[in-house]
């Protein structure tokens, strides 16, 4: 709340998404470009001493010979530039639409330049989104365009690339105060010089095909974006990461920079700071979103490696523990097919796959059998399940394969950013297939769409007719203890959160939830205690690849009209089920978001329960080809009771709640009455 | 038959004075107001309060009443500069517009 207060109030102080102040190419490009760079670099750096001499001696044209050929030759760490991209087909056609002045940025493609003129730096894509322009600004259709000419040799799609990078150049200095604006936005900034303009002058520096303008031109703009990342980064949060991340590149790629040595240490420094700030002890990143914990972690990587690789060994050993332990977090939440948890504000990334190069880094055999679903490594020591105290997340698993069962629990804090009210969500998987599903984020705008994917009608947790949710912490300052029990019949988490009546300042009521993970099934239950009585609306979301039919016992769930799970239900209050898919009606429901600017619709339960003060409502995702017979579903004031039958006997549960009733201190206990 | 005199009472004091007294009740409905808001907020929120909950718990049900409390005190505290502000020009004569 207080760095927000400070955001707010130095953003309007700096002038909130002012552009940096626009120029114009001067006549005299190359011999302005070659003046700024002989007051940015350090003339006590070997190998420009005969650059120095010529320009003080007034030679201009010998100084800028010079001068180039030091930067046309000079060596990069390897370590600092990032991979090629592959040469894939949608890499490839996105380089053919820049160079014919459409973009295409997260699935949306725009066109913001005619096929032989400028871009128009300021359109916002076809969908009027600001998020479009800021990744225009980013520049990473000119890395694209790289990999098109190196694979077809035309100088056409090179000249163009050159053409577009001069152009924003020459129009956007670096403003002397820190931007919101799309052109110098610190993220941008870090973006455009580590994701774009290192990786051309990395390919192309030492190729006549490169002009000196632009040499002359990435040079002095790694300078330029040095100076900004290093006077004016982002507060906190990912941003931040990324940005010492790119500090401390461009120091490392260009070391005669006069400031080139303060602007590492200062890098490390903030890094090593906001590790501790930015990571909780068990791995997760604050910010508590699976994307997130990729990207902030990849920018830490990427430093990581940077500074291994530029002698600040030293540094990069002290971060040594806090990426591994980001890494392990990333490694043991992935569902069995292998995407992490949509959670806040996330895309379904390929955690097992990302995790293959990760486990090779660190030498991590068990990261290995996780990516490979245990055809290679080691399989990790302990339990499969797992619990993360700090950032409030259980994963239920019941071993490391791709059919593996797998339930993804949120007990946790809101997340620092780029939150969503998904506290008591529950995604699930069954013999491997993903079942219940978060929403995923699909846009950042201001508008109905991205308010009902952060909103809890977006996940698997009940909303009230006259009460609300209370919104937790935004960070855990503790480890929650005694939520989990994975040593007990029947792996569980359990979670709870309280309500308050519409209007009123005291919480009046809770809900609790406990789910466990049985071979073949995931048991939930939820007790609502409220002052008054009240509906609640429990929402169940399923993948949008299956489809939901209503049997004798509840629904089936169906992929290609096969039944592959089922769905039962029991309660104390009476309560109405529907089905409800790609609405947009009145309110918007049954949409699910892969990833950004994508959105599909799904099949979503719902069920409108009478109002009761206290009730009990348990539910069961049965897979179905597990030898299940028949489950029975039972919910009483002071708890519930599983009946599973198999073909070799029945297992009978019973789920207590704690006898002290609205005391929160112990989670509830599951007991199996009659062996299998 | 002579009255007898009665105390001179300046009608300007006793407005103050009335003034005065007014806000100082004014302002202890509201300490009272606040202070039942806290107590039963407490109450009723009693056990509910988690490790993530404890910054929303005082931001959300702690801060709103003790802001009243703390407007009422001041509103007793100040309860005679206000009344002698809010009594201005009460017991002023003035003269006939005609």
């Amino acid at each position: 709340m207080i760095r927000l207060f400070w955001i707010l109030i130095l953003g309007l102080a700096a002038g909130c998404g002012q552009e940096g102040g626009k120029s114009e190419r001067p006549d005299n490009a190359e011999q302005f470009l070659v003046e700024e760079l002989a007051k940015q670099l350090n003339p006590n750096t070997p190998g420009l001493a005969e650059f120095y001499e010529e320009w003080d001696a007034g030679n201009v044209e010998k100084a800028k010979e010079s001068l180039l050929v030091y930067f046309r030759n000079k060596k990069i760490p390897e370590a600092a530039v990032p991979k090629p991209l592959p040469v894939e087909l949608q890499v490839m056609r996105n380089a053919l639409d820049a160079w014919r002045g459409s973009f295409n940025f997260q699935g949306v493609k725009g066109r913001a330049a005619e096929p032989d003129g400028p871009i128009d730096w300021t359109y916002q894509g076809p969908r009027d989104d600001s998020e479009w322009t800021w990744f225009l600004h980013r520049h990473f259709f000119l890395r694209e365009m790289l990999v098109l000419y190196q694979e077809q040799g035309h100088e056409e799609f090179v000249i163009r690339m050159q053409d577009y990078l001069l152009d924003w150049f020459w129009k956007y200095p670096a403003p002397d105060h820190r931007s919101f604006s799309a052109s110098w936005r610190a993220l941008e900034a870090a973006r455009r010089i580590t994701d774009s303009w290192l990786p051309i002058y990395s390919a192309l520096r030492a190729k006549d095909v490169l002009r000196d303008e632009t040499l002359l031109a990435i040079v002095a703009g790694a300078g330029r974006h040095g100076e900004y990342l290093r006077a004016h980064h982002h507060f906190g949060g990912n941003h931040l990461v990324t940005e010492m991340m790119a500090l401390a590149t461009i120091a490392s790629v260009w070391p005669e920079f006069r400031d080139s040595q303060e602007w590492m240490s200062y890098a490390a420094d903030r890094s090593l700071e906001e590790m501790n700030r930015q990571i909780y002890p068990d791995g997760a990143h604050k910010e508590l979103a699976n994307h997130y914990q990729w990207i902030a972690g990849s920018s830490f990587q990427q430093l990581y490696e940077v500074l291994g690789g530029s002698g600040a060994s030293e540094t990069a050993e002290k971060l040594r523990p806090g990426m591994e332990r980001i890494w392990d977090y990333y490694a043991k939440v992935v569902r069995p097919s292998g995407t992490g948890p949509l959670n806040n504000d996330s895309d379904l990334e390929p955690n097992k796959e990302q995790l293959l190069t990760l486990a090779d880094f660190y030498q991590r055999p068990d990261w290995l059998y996780i990516a490979t679903s245990g055809e290679k490594g080691v399989i990790p020591e302990g339990r499969a399940s797992q619990v993360f105290p700090w950032a409030g997340h259980a994963v239920l698993r019941s071993d490391w394969g791709r059919e593996a069962d797998w339930v993804f629990f949120d007990a946790g804090p809101y997340g620092s950013d780029h939150q969503q009210m998904d506290r008591l969500h529950i995604s699930a998987s069954l013999q491997g297939r993903d079942l219940l599903v978060d929403s995923g984020r699909y846009v950042y705008r201001d508008d109905e769409w991205s308010r009902f994917f952060r909103s809890p009608e977006a996940h698997n947790v009940p909303t009230f007719s006259a009460h609300s949710r209370i919104t937790p912490d935004t960070e855990a300052t503790t480890p929650q203890e005694q939520w989990t029990d994975f040593a007990g019949v029947l792996p569980t988490a359990s979670g709870w959160i309280p309500l308050s009546r519409e209007g009123e300042a005291a919480w009046t009521g809770t809900h609790s939830r406990t789910v466990a993970l049985g071979d073949g099934f995931v048991w939930i239950v939820d007790q609502v205690d409220l002052n008054r009585p009240d509906e609640a609306i429990f929402r169940w979301r399923f993948h949008p690849d299956l489809d939901l039919e209503p049997s004798s016992e509840g629904w089936s769930v169906m992929e290609n009209s096969k039944e592959v799970a089922r769905w039962i239900s029991a309660s104390t209050s009476e309560k109405e089920g529907a089905k409800i898919e790609g609405q947009t009606e009145g309110k918007i429901q049954g949409w699910y978001s892969p990833e950004y600017n994508d959105r599909l619709p799904n099949q979503v339960l719902v069920f409108r329960s009478k109002p009761a003060s206290r009730a009990t409502f348990t539910w069961l995702l049965l897979a179905s080809d597990t030898g299940i017979k028949q489950a029975n579903l039972t919910a009483n004031k002071t708890g519930s009771t599983l009946v599973i039958s198999r073909e070799n006997g029945a297992e009978t549960y019973q789920l207590d709640f704690p006898s002290s009733g609205k005391s929160k201190g112990s989670a509830p206990k599951i007991h199996r009455i009659t062996e299998p | 038959m002579p009255q007898p005199s009665l105390p001179v009472i300046n009608p300007l004091v006793n407005a103050v004075q009335f003034a005065v007294v007014t806000v100082r009740i004014f302002g202890f409905v509201i300490v009272v107001l606040g202070l039942f808001q806290l107590l039963s907020s407490l109450a009723a929120t009693f056990g509910k309060i988690g490790l993530v909950y404890w910054q929303t718990f005082l931001l959300t049900v702690v801060l709103p009443p003790v802001i009243w409390l703390a407007g009422g005190l001041l509103i007793v505290l100040l309860a005679r500069p206000i009344g002698r502000l809010l009594s201005c020009g009460l017991g002023e004569k003035k003269p006939d517009a005609s």
